[in-house]
Formats: structure tokens, sequence, C-alpha cells
């Protein structure tokens, strides 16, 4: 049987065809066959039959086509011959037909056409060409029909566009044996409307066509396909609901067909049919034909009067402002039907769109029909539906091994979160001090199973990696199946650079790393019957009182508390503790007791100063590829409180010196915001480049659905939350946009700055005033003479940089200051010891918040402009509650930048207008007292650029950044470095008015309007005053009218 | 029970075999629907007939009975079988109502055509599968026109005595997921309490907001003032969302509604998602959608049943009330308590049974259990269930160990703890620890409770 070996002289066995269909011999195979009588093929046919295929094995093309020869050789039936191609290898080998055609040949099959159609009943969805082909040759050979089933269908069609390069799909669907009996069923696959790509050399653009329907339009044009049938084809796909692709797809053709007066004539029921119910981009182009209809006469008013009706019901704007020009021409034309017009008319007086509202009103006023003013101006003011987020107390702790068995089963399965998370940490410490046994035996099948997955994923970054191995360890060690001391171990000894946290904002993470290697190591060495760091409530704090009995206990029982759990205790502490309290606390005589005093009587880590700083990307270099970043993006910095006690310096955050993206799995980062609860600021300084990334990049989703864990936790509410909730409320996913509407509402329910009594808001003295500045209540003028004003904590806290440009920066953009090591000082257990850990090691090539604060002012010399205010948070005594003015006007800066698109959020606060109406007016107040004076700087002058500060000189790392910035500017790097705002004004480039602000503009007429609000916006009043009728101006009018009724 | 027209083969994908008597058709003569298959109450025919007579709102019937049919052709999720179903009518006593499944399983619609929106004879009562083609789809969105439609659910005489041999045969594989499906969506609609109304107004600008097409996130809806507000997380008296997407096929009747209605499980803060319905009322008409609670999830794996299947005991009750049905359009449970003698906890129990078997659905706007039987055998697929088979399998090789708190299984070399905590079954297994009870028991669960079942009577 060797391949070279003498010719077989007797027929073939059922082995040896066997090992030819093994090794894919498929010529071999068909000689083999070729003299077989019937009783032999039958004989081979039944053990073929028989054969299975067994799991995982896989055929390639020639054992796929060795097989398929078999089948047509040797079954008994079309049947089995199917059963057989399908079970080796069918349909993702292709399967070479002429070999196949050969055997069927040799054979004199009578049933290859029932084989055929037998094939296209069997192919599959998205199978893809090859198996189609396969079977078309069989049809085409056996001269069977051809089978219409969607499948057979799906294929055709996919056959029309292949090998495109060689020839047109219309010369393919011109030759196609099938087109003709194919074409009509193909209407209702939605793969007849597959687009086709070509590249533009003008406009450098790609362009899609529908390149079968537009085919199918020319073979109409020439008389291959009948042409009322290809029209009354395309309107029953347009009535029916399609993919919008597909309808898109099917308008084209429809265009292409250009039907003529008759057509539509005919059809009109049809065309008025697809205005009121089709979608939007159909409607449109039935309103076209209507109207051509309508001129020719072709049309009765009744039905266009019915169908009017329900267009003006419909939600989208551009087609209720053609239909109603179409019915004032109407009306004006026949001025005897006028009043009837007007009755339909009468319908959109109540649209939800005020756009709409107005002009059929302007119709009715026209028309004589008195009108009854509609709309939210006659409404009593709504009050703001507003409720804080509700925080529960920790459930009950677990009190069985099996049910720690099950919640670590869910650690394993389920998205992380604080509580289950907590939970277990003190169920694993608290049993194994208790029933080690018993908590073995419990947990160990669970930690058998779950391998090393729990915490960690393939697509984590490293630090969420090394936290998942370090809980993993600590479970297999309370499991005693083997576990990995040494990472713990070392993060414990303190040595600098044991956990690489990828950047400044991951800090909390480290904190809950050290918990858990403190776990591992002391789990068995040094047991304590409980942790002291499980929180009281859900969102991470932590009653002091709890804390203190927790403490005495252990005073009580002999035992000292674990210090990294001590510290996590202490950092979960609420600001004011009550003196009863701290009386009791004083009570306590051990080391623990008297470092919670200490803790208590410094007010814990104080009020850190939080502002947040506008960075920009690195100039991409040779070789690297950085487009996928934002251009720039706003980061926070934290510069801890004088006084406060921070020993694991966790207030202390530097921005980077360019943008860079943490990617990979942020799971972890949902238990951040409990390790550090009172510190809203700071857990929203630590989030914010997560959140900013569900907006700013494309490729990733962010973690704006983190944004609601912001309002749960305490502490003032700032700059850097407010910056985290605007990239939320722009994010591109839409349930991350409703997460950050989320946030807002609880955050907005914190605070009294939004009540109603606050809706008439004094305005300013200095409004577009002094030195031009755009000003809400005189606390935002956004440069530094604000600083005299009697401005709140967070308003100064904006502030924006330019990081350097240009290639000269030697810091990679995706790891500066990627150094940031924890160091834990073992031997030293005061609070505040020297070399505490997490402080940045990696202020190389970044500025120091500390710095700008010492200047002054955030400003240095050259390029770096500041839009932001100077004082510190600990300045004024803000209330620290939330602004929505401040909101907006964030928003509003990031939109000027162009760091997110103004219409998403626009969208989401339209929602938030429905249920408070003062809040939301508050925060398109805010944005538009930033983005309206922008619309009339001209060239010559820009009010909402501030000048630059007269430069200082920075000391410390401020110099090299500022020379950096000189060398930059120099090379001529100047263009990317240089604010967005003072842009436009230093190169005098015209200014882009932002899409969405005239949405914007309608929205604070809602919002005003629902909750009664007054007040002036700057830049409102010269808009308004403008001429002209775009829609900019109009809405401008119309919330000038709004603001100042009567 | 027989199914006359239906022809089954293999295990776990049977085909369907339909023969109508002529395609459904909107002619000159009114709408004519063919049916075939199911069960008529008085006359055994393999092509029932329930109704004739007018409907009294065409468009909006139309625009429903659409919408119907465009969810059986509709794979929200990734396909996994190719059904591809007609939808089954069931004509009570007073109402018509047509039903259909996804083919993905995660979507169940329903339209109930009330006794206001027809005018005519219910000639008799049953289930039947109704064919919609593709001449009548394009047939059904060119209607227009306000006048009554004349219809008829089932051959008319002229068709029988005309059109012999002019049957269209419809043969569709009939996935035994699919069939569980339908079993499933009552047991879990018949926790629904409602939850919000909105006007047409405001169902229209909700709907209009909702993130588009393929959006498969779980969003959560809450009530807030007149109308529904989205939010991320769910809180007490909130309504899962879950893909929002799926809702598009309520757009096209949307314009004829008077409400929208929407119905779910109560939820907590700390809830996982949740089916919900979403029903439009015209008045004349209700299209209702009932929702999986993950756009990846069928109603299918649901598991709502199993518990109940698991426990032969409640198998008699439910002979006994399944004869007591009698197409009324809701069944009254203290009623049919009255008539069985038995407790109406036993007859809600014995409903659950006969759900699984396809012979009750809920209607959540009545919440009120109906009487129709599936032209399906779906108690089969149900008993087939992978789970169920796999915890009889576990019981078999005596993997179950009972003890006090609970039970010990061993499947393999893995061990795996049941407990009891707080009346249900909690398990180690890592499909209970991400489901946690929202999906149905898992198999160790069902295991367990099979042995526990069986053990006092070994005992004794």
């Amino acid at each position: 049987m060797s391949l070279f070996g003498p010719r077989r002289s007797g027929p073939i066995d059922w082995p040896a065809l066997q090992t030819m269909l093994q090794k894919g011999n498929f010529a071999a195979t068909v000689d083999a066959l070729r003299d077989l009588d019937e009783p032999q093929r039958a004989e081979l046919g039944k053990e073929l039959v028989a054969l299975r295929r067994d799991a995982g094995t896989w055929f390639n093309e020639q054992q796929a086509t060795a097989y398929a020869v078999a089948a047509v050789g040797c079954a008994s039936t079309a049947a089995k011959a199917v059963t057989v191609i399908t079970r080796h290898g069918w349909p993702w080998s292709s399967i070479r037909t002429q070999p196949v055609l050969r055997a069927a040949a040799d054979r004199g099959a009578p049933w290859l056409g029932e084989l055929a159609t037998r094939m296209a009943d069997k192919l599959p969805r998205d199978a893809g060409f090859f198996p189609w082909r396969f079977t078309s040759d069989l049809l085409l050979a056996a001269g069977v029909p051809a089978p219409t089933g969607e499948r057979f269908v799906d294929g055709w069609l996919l056959s029309v566009q292949a090998s495109r390069r060689e020839r047109t799909v219309l010369d393919a669907m011109r030759d196609s044996p099938f087109t003709d009996t194919l074409l009509p069923v193909a209407f209702e696959r939605d793969g007849i409307a597959a687009a086709g790509g070509t590249y533009d050399q003008a406009t450098g653009k790609w362009q899609t066509t529908p390149d079968i329907l537009l085919a199918v339009a020319t073979l109409t044009e020439e008389g291959r396909f009948p042409r009322a049938d290809a029209l009354d084809r395309c309107l029953d796909a347009l009535l029916g609901s399609r993919p919008t692709a597909v309808l898109h797809a099917f308008v084209r053709f429809h265009d292409a067909l250009a039907p003529t007066g008759s057509e539509i004539a005919e059809r009109v029921t049809i065309y008025l049919k697809l205005l009121a119910d089709a979608a939007g981009s159909v409607a449109t182009m039935a309103q076209k034909v209507l109207k051509a209809a309508d001129a020719a006469g072709a049309l009765e008013l009744e039905s266009l009067l019915d169908a009017s009706r329900t267009v003006l019901a419909r939600s989208e704007k551009g087609l209720i402002k053609a239909q109603l020009i179409w019915l004032e021409k109407l009306a004006k034309r026949l001025p005897a039907r006028a009043a009837e017009i007007a009755e339909v008319v009468a319908v959109a007086t109540d649209h939800p769109d005020v756009q709409s509202r107005d002009r059929a009103a302007a119709f009715l006023a026209r028309h004589g029909t008195p009108t009854t003013p509609a709309g939210p101006q006659v409404a009593a003011p709504v009050p703001d539906l507003l409720t804080a987020a509700v925080v529960a107390d920790m459930p009950d702790p677990i009190t069985s091994p099996d049910e720690l068995a099950e919640e670590i089963a869910v650690l394993d399965q389920a998205d992380w979160e604080t509580v289950p998370f907590e939970r277990v940490l003190a169920a694993l410490v608290r049993m194994h001090a208790a029933d080690p046994v018993g908590l073995r035996a419990a947990i160990a099948p669970v930690m058998q199973r779950a391998g090393n997955r729990i915490g960690n994923s393939w697509w984590a970054g490293d630090a969420h990696r090394h936290a998942g191995a370090l809980l993993t360890a600590a479970l297999n060690k309370a499991a005693g199946l083997p576990f990995v001391l040494d990472g713990a171990a070392r993060l414990l000894r303190g040595t600098p650079a044991d956990v690489q946290l990828s950047n400044s904002y991951a800090k909390l993470h480290g904190v809950l790393m050290l918990r858990i290697a403190e776990i591992v190591v002391r789990l068995s060495t040094e047991p304590v019957p409980a942790l002291v760091a499980t929180p009281t409530q859900v969102n991470g704090l932590l009653d002091p009182a709890a804390l203190v009995e927790r403490l005495a206990r252990a005073e009580r029982e002999g035992w000292q508390p674990w210090k990294r759990d001590l510290r996590q205790a202490l950092y979960r502490l609420p600001a004011d503790v009550d003196p009863a309290t701290l009386r009791q606390a004083r009570t306590l005589r051990s080391d623990a007791g008297r470092t919670l005093v200490e803790w208590l009587e410094a007010g814990g880590v104080g009020t850190p100063d939080v502002r947040v700083v506008r960075v920009h990307r690195q100039h991409a270099e040779r070789g690297r590829y950085l487009d996928w970043l934002p251009e720039s993006r706003f980061y926070a910095a934290s510069t801890p409180a004088r006084s406060g006690l921070d020993p694991y310096w966790l207030t202390e955050l530097t921005p980077p010196a360019v943008v860079n993206a943490d990617h990979g799995s942020h799971s972890w980062a949902a238990l951040w915001p409990a390790v550090l609860p009172t510190q809203r600021e700071v857990v929203a300084a630590c989030l914010l480049p997560l959140i900013a990334g569900s907006a700013d990049l494309d490729s990733s989703r962010g973690d704006a659905r983190l944004l609601p864990l912001l309002a749960e936790v305490t502490g003032p509410v700032g700059p850097a939350t407010l910056t985290a909730v605007a990239y939320g409320l722009a994010a591109s996913q839409a349930d991350e946009r409703i997460a950050a509407l989320d946030a807002l509402m609880a955050l907005a329910a914190l605070s009294p700055a939004t009540s109603p009594a606050h809706t008439s808001v004094p305005v300013s003295p200095g409004v577009s005033g002094v030195s031009g500045s755009p000003s809400v209540r005189g606390t935002l003028t956004p440069h530094a003479a604000a600083g005299a004003s009697p401005s709140h904590a967070a308003a100064g806290a904006f502030a924006s940089s330019v990081a350097p440009g240009g290639s000269a920066s030697p810091a990679s953009p995706t790891a500066p200051g990627a150094a940031v090591s924890l160091a834990d000082t073992g031997a030293t257990d005061a609070l505040n010891a020297p070399g505490a850990a997490f402080s940045s090691t990696a202020q190389g090539a970044a500025f120091s918040p500390t710095a700008l604060d010492a200047s002054g002012s955030p400003a240095a010399a050259g390029a770096v402009v500041s839009l932001g205010g100077v004082g510190g948070a600990d300045g004024d005594g803000g209330s620290g509650g939330f602004d929505g003015r401040e909101l907006g006007a964030q928003l509003a800066r990031m939109v000027g930048t162009k760091l997110i698109v103004l219409s998403r959020a626009v969208a989401q606060l339209e929602d938030a207008a429905r249920i408070a109406p003062a809040m939301t007016w508050q925060v398109a107040a805010g944005a538009l007292g930033e983005l309206l004076p922008a619309e009339h700087a001209k060239p010559a002058a820009g009010p909402v650029i501030t000048p630059p500060a007269p430069a200082i000189t920075p000391a410390g790392p401020m110099t090299r950044v500022a020379a950096r910035i000189a060398r930059a500017a120099a090379n001529g790097g100047v263009a990317g470095a240089s604010a967005g705002g003072a842009k436009e004004a230093t190169d005098g480039k015209s200014h882009v008015t932002p899409r969405g602000l005239p949405d914007l503009l309608t929205l604070a007429s809602t919002a005003a309007a629902a909750s009664g609000s007054r007040g002036e916006v700057p830049g409102l009043a010269e808009l308004a005053a403008r001429k002209g009728s775009t829609r900019l101006v109009v809405e401008a009018k119309r919330l000038h009218r709004t603001l100042n009724p009567g | 029970m027989s199914y006359p027209a239906a022809t089954f083969s293999g295990m776990t994908n049977t085909v369907q075999s339909l023969s109508y008597l002529a395609p459904s058709a909107l002619l000159d003569g009114g709408l004519q629907l063919q049916t075939a298959g199911g069960v008529a109450q008085r006359a055994a025919t393999a092509n029932p007939r329930f109704f004739t007579g007018f409907l009294t709102t065409p468009a909006a019937a139309a625009a429903g009975l659409l919408a119907v049919a465009e969810v059986a052709r509709t794979r929200y999720f990734q396909p996994l079988s190719p059904a591809s179903l007609d939808p089954v009518v069931t004509g009570s006593r007073d109402r018509l109502r047509f039903e259909s499944f996804s083919g993905c399983c995660g979507v169940y619609a329903r339209l109930d055509v009330l006794p206001a929106g027809l005018d005519g004879d219910i000639v008799d009562h049953g289930t039947t599968n109704v064919d919609v083609n593709t001449p009548l789809r394009q047939a059904l969105q060119r209607l227009v026109g306000a006048d009554p439609l004349h219809v008829s659910v089932g051959p008319d005489d002229l068709t029988v005595s005309t059109m012999e041999g002019a049957v269209v045969e419809k043969k569709v594989p009939l996935p035994s997921r699919w069939l569980r499906g339908f079993a499933e969506v009552q047991v879990i609609a018949s926790a629904f309490d409602p939850r919000a109304e909105l006007s047409a107004a405001d169902a229209t600008a909700f709907l209009r907001r909702l993130p588009a097409g393929g959006d498969r996130s779980v969003l959560w809806a809450v009530p807030a003032g007149r109308s529904l507000r989205l939010t991320s997380r769910p809180v007490p008296g909130a309504v899962c969302l879950p893909g929002p997407g799926r809702l598009a096929a309520l757009r096209p009747v949307l314009r004829f509604a008077k409400h929208l209605r929407v119905y779910g499980p109560p939820v907590t803060a700390g809830s996982g998602p949740v089916s919900s319905t979403w029903e439009l009322d015209t008045g004349e008409l209700r299209l209702s959608l009932t929702l999986s609670p993950q756009p990846s999830r069928g109603f299918s794996g649901e598991g709502a049943v199993l518990a109940a299947l698991a426990g032969e005991d409640v198998t008699d009750d439910a002979e006994l009330i399944g004869t007591l049905l009698a197409w009324d359009p809701t069944v009254d449970v203290d009623a049919l308590a009255e008539q069985a003698a038995m407790p109406a906890a036993r007859v809600r129990a014995a409903l659950t049974q006969l759900g699984t078997a396809g012979q009750v659905g809920f209607d959540v706007s009545e919440a009120a259990y109906f009487h129709r039987v599936l032209p399906y055998d779906a108690q089969r697929a149900e008993r087939h269930n992978p789970r169920l088979v796999g915890a009889r399998a576990l019981l078999e090789t005596g993997a179950v160990t009972l003890d006090d708190t609970g039970a010990t299984v061993r499947s393999g070399d893995e061990v795996y703890r049941v407990r009891v905590a707080d009346g249900a079954l909690h398990c180690t297994c890592p499909w209970w620890a991400k489901y946690r009870g929202g999906r149905g028991p898992c198999k160790h669960a069902l295991a367990t409770e099979l042995a526990r079942a069986a053990a006092p009577a070994v005992a004794r």
C-alpha cells in the first residue's frame, strides 16, 4: 500500500479506503472507486455511513474532499451521502468540486441533484463563501433548479461580491445563473444591502456603497428585472423593521430607481405609510417624494392631513419642521382649507420638543386660530426630586465555614465589591483563629476549583495580578493548599520596589495589597481573633465606637491588632468623632489604643488640597504610535493637609508629565473608595484616569460605572469629583453615562446649593465687565484675579497646565512615574515614619502640585496657561457641597478644549432636567457662563482667555518643566503645547461653536422654566440681541425670555 | 393528549411539521389566518378554527401581529438555534392571544386582542400555530385605514372546500430550549407586580431615549415623576431593563397605545438582573414583551420551574386542575380551589406544574393565569432539562450525602457543599456563585432536594 507500490489488482477494501480517506488522498479515492459495481459500493457505503467522527478531529481540504468523493461514490442514498459529507469537515473545510463530480459521473449516481438540494438546506449561517460554492457547483452540474432557502440565498449574495477585484458586482450578477431565480427572494435578506467600500483619493476617505442593490437598479434599468417589482419590493423593505444600515441602503436603491410621477401616484398610500411609520431617514425620503407628488397634484389633502397627524407626533425635529413648512405652503395655496390644516397642526402644540411647539404655535397664530400657550411657562415650578444615596450598614458577618466557602466561590465569579471582599477577609481571619481544621475542610474544595483565578484575569494589569496572587495565597494558606509566601513577605519587609503600582493613582490599591500580604504572613504566625478594620457601613466607613470596642477587646484578651489592619481602620474613621467616644478611646492603654487617640486628636487625614490640572499627550516619537491617547486629559493633584496624619501618604498625588493610559482590568478599583471613605476628593482623584478613559479613549471602556460609589463616600465635593462626573456624563457608552447621572443626582442631593432657594442667583457685579472675564455669580472668574473675589474653595481649584510637548521629553508615555513603589518601613511603627510608604519616588518627569501651590498661582512661563484660579481648599472654609455651576463650568472647559463631546452630556442632562430642574439649571448656567462669551470672541480679543500670569520663577521640578516648554517652543513644537482657548486667541483662528450648544440653551430654558429660576448668564444678552434665525440665536432668545419674563 | 400535526424525531432537536390548508393572506375578503396543529375543544382537527368576525382597530392589530411575528423571527443574542417558528394563537372565551418567542429565547411577545378589539364569534377554544408568511407580513405592513377588518382565525369553509391539495407544509426545527423557555416564562412572570404606568407621550419619550439597538447592558428604570428614569443600579421599586434594544419591537405599536405599563419582580439594592414585562395598551389590544434577565440568557436556562419539576407530589393535583381548566380568559384560583376541594396554595402549585407543560400562561396585566395548551410537547422538553437530568444522575450514582446542615455532593473529583440558608439551598459550585439563585437551583442543589424528598420515605 505504499504510495509508489504496485497498482492494486482487486477491488479496494474498507481498511484501504479508510486509510486513503485519512490521508486525504482524494485522487486515489476517485481512481479506486471508479470500477466498482453497486454491491461493492454498497458494502463500502455501509462502513462509511457507520463511521463516527471523533470529537476534536479536524479535516483539511484534502481529507474533506476525499470523504465527499467516497460519499458520492459509495452511499446508497443522497441523504446518507449528506450525512457523510457533513460529518467530515463540512462546512469549515472547503471541498474541491471536480473530484466529487468525477466520482459521481463514474458512478452515474441519479441523486446528485437531490444531494445538492439537501446540502443547500444544510448550509450554515455565517459560514462564508466556500461551502456555498461547492453546493452551487453540484446544483449546476446536476442541472436542478436552485433552492430558494434563505441560507442558499445568503451564500449567493456573498458569492456575487467575491473576487471583486476581478469583476464588478454588476458583472457577477449579470453572469450568475441564479440571478433570475434568487433575486426576488433576496430582497427579504439583509445581505442584499451589503456595502462595498472604495477609497476616494480626492477626499481621502472610504466611501461605502450598497453595491448589490445598485447593481440591481442597473439590471432593472436594463430590463432584466421588472421595474414595478423592484419598486414594490424596495418599498416593502422600507416598511419593514430592518436594521438601519439596510434601510439606508434601500433608500439609496430607491433613489437609483428614480420612480416616475405615475409610479409614485400609484403608490401614494405606501409613501404616506412610510412618512408616518418608517424610520427617520426613510420618512424623510417619503416626505420629499410626497411633496413632489403633491406639487404634481397626485396627493389628496385628506390623506395627507391624516398622515400629518402622526408625523407631527413623531420625535424627529427635522421631519416635523419640513412637514410644518409644507403645510404652511398648503395653507397659503388653499386658504379655504386653512382651518382644517390648522386643526391638524394643533397636534404639535404639545410636542415635547420646544422648537416644534414654537413652530406650530406660530403657524396657528398666522392662520387665525387662537392658541393656548403650551409649554412649561404656565406650569408651577417643579421641586427637584433628589434623594441622597442611602448608605446601608454592613450585613451580618459570615457565620459558618460553609458560608465562607460559598462567598469565596462568589469572589471567583462576581464583580468585585467591598462588602463581600471585607466579609471574606474578616471571616477568614476569625475562623482560622477559632477552628482552622473546619475552615480548611470547607474551603479547600473551592480553592482547588478556583485555582489562581480569584481576583485575577488574563487582561488584568500587573498591580491587579499581584493583589489577586496575594489573596489566593491567603486563601490557599487557610485551605491547607500550597501557597506562595514570598511576595507577601517581601512586601511586609518593606524592600522598596517590591510592589510596583502603575502610577501614584493606584495608592489605594497598595493599601489593599499590604493588608492581604499581612494576612498571608501573620495568619498562622501571629493569629488574631478578629480584624479591626472591617467597616461598619457598606461604603467603608468604620464607626469609631466600634473600633474602640474592638481595641478594648484586644486589650482584654491580650492580643495586638495587626499593624496594617489598624492603619486601614484609622483611614476609615469619619472626621467627626463624638466626645464620648474620644473619652472612651483615651481609656485604652495599648499601643494600638494610643495610636487611635493620636489619630482622633489630630483629626485624621485632614482636608488635603485637591486641584485638577490638564496634562498633554507626549509628541509622537519615531516608531511609536500615540494617537490612540487623548490629546490632553485632566488629572488631579493632591497636597496633604499640613496638620493631618497620613502614614501612607495617600493624599499626596502627583499627575504624570504626559497623558498615559492604564490599561487592563480595573476590577479592584471598585474596592478603592472603601479604603479611604472620608476623602471623596482623593478617591475621585485616584479614579479619575479610569473614568476619563470612558470618555476620551475610543478603544476601551473606562470605569465611569464606579461613579455612584463617589456619591456614597464622605468628604467635600470638589474639582476632582466634578471633573470625574463631567467625564462620566460624556462617556461613550450609554450605561456609563447613566451611572454618571446617578452620581450627579446623588451628589446634588448632598448639597444645599441646589435647593430652590438658591436658584435665583445674585448676579455678579462684574459680569462681562472687569477684564472681560466671563463670570457666573462672580465666583468663577477663571483667572488669577478671582483670587480676590469671595470665592469658595472649589472654584479656585481648577488649574490647567500644559505638559511639555516635543520628543525631547525623556518620559515614556505609558509609564511616567511608573516606579511608584511602596516601601513599608518594617522596623518603625510610628505612624509618620520618615520613609513611609507610597511617597512618589518618580517626580523626575512630573511637576509637583506643591510647587504650584507654593508659587501662589498655578502658572508658569511660556505656554503654561492658567484657566483656574487660586486658593487652597483650606482657605475659605468652603462648604464642600456640590455646586452645579462649578460642574457646568468644568464641563464647558472640557468642551472648549475638545476633551469631551458636549452633546452626549447634554442628552444626559435632559434626563436630569425632568427630575431635578433646579439643579440642572445650575449646571447648564455654569456651562453657558463659560461657553457663551466664547461665541463673541472675535479674533481681536478673547475674554475667555486669561492672559498668561506674570512669569514666576518656579522652584524645583517646575524649573525643568518650564525649561522644557521653552525648548519645545523654540523647536516650533508650541502648537500642541498651548491650551485650546489660548490657541484661538493667539493664532486668530475663527471660533467654532461646539456642537450641542443650541441644545444646551434649550435645556437651560426648559430647566429654568420648570424650576422657576431667574438670573443672568454672561454673554447671553449679547447673543440674544443678535440678528438672524440660526438655532443658536433662536435658542438664546428663548432662554433670555425665560430668564427675563415680561 | 395528542398533537395531530406535529411529528417528533430525535430527543433534543425535534422537527415540527405543520400542514396549513392555505397560506395566511390579507385579501379583499379580509385577513385570513391559517392554523395548523394544536388543540381545539369542540372538534379534534388538524386545522382548528377559532374566530370569525371583525377587528375593530385593524391598523393597530396589524402592527401588533407584525410585532409578535417579528420577535419570532429575531435573535437578539448570538444565534444558537435556527428556530423560526410561527406564532401561537389561543382562542379563549372572549379574546385571542398571539404568542411568540425570539430565536434566542430571550424575548417573549404576546398580543392580546381584548373583547373590545373583536366583533364577531368565537367559534371554538384552543391553541394552535398560525401561519405568518412573507406576503402576509408585507400586506399587513401596507395596511391602512380605520374601517373594521374582517378576520378569520382558522380555515373558513371555502378554504376547506376549495383549497384541497394546496397545502402549505412547514418544517421547522423545534429545539427543546425554545420549548423550555415557553414553560419558564409564565412561572417567572407570575412573581411580577405592576411598577409603573406611563402615558403614551411619556412612553414615546422614554423609549426614544433608550440606548440604541445592539446595547447589551443591563439597566434599571425607576419611576420618577410621570415617567421613568434610567439608573445603573437597582433600588427598591426599580424595574430591570436588560438589553434595552430588545424593546424595539414595541415601537410600531407605540403610536396606537394609550399607556405603557411595566411589570417586574420586587428588587432590592443588591439584586442581580431580573426579568421584566413591558406592555403597551391601546384599549382594544395589549402587546407585551417580557425580557430575560440578560441578553445572553434565554428563558430556557432560567430554571424557575426546576423546583416544581423535582417534586413529584404535585403532579396529581396538576392533572386534576388541568381537567378543570375551561379556556376562561383568566383562571380564578379561588373558584378552582372550590371546585377541586383543595387549598388555594396547592392549586397555585398545580398551576405552576401545568405551566411547565405549557398548559397555562400568565397574564401580568390581569395578574392571573390563563388556559392554553401549547401545540408542542413542552412537558417532555422540561423533563429533559439538562440540570434535572444531571441531578438525577448524581442521585443515582449516590453522590449525595445528606447531613444536618445540608449535603455534600461528590461529582467526579469535585466536592460541593450544599447548605440550607433562609429556606433555600445554596451551593459552592461556580454556577451557583455566578447567579446566586437568580437562575434557579444548580444541579447539586436539585440533587440534594431530590435526595431530601426521598429520604423520609426511606426512613419510614
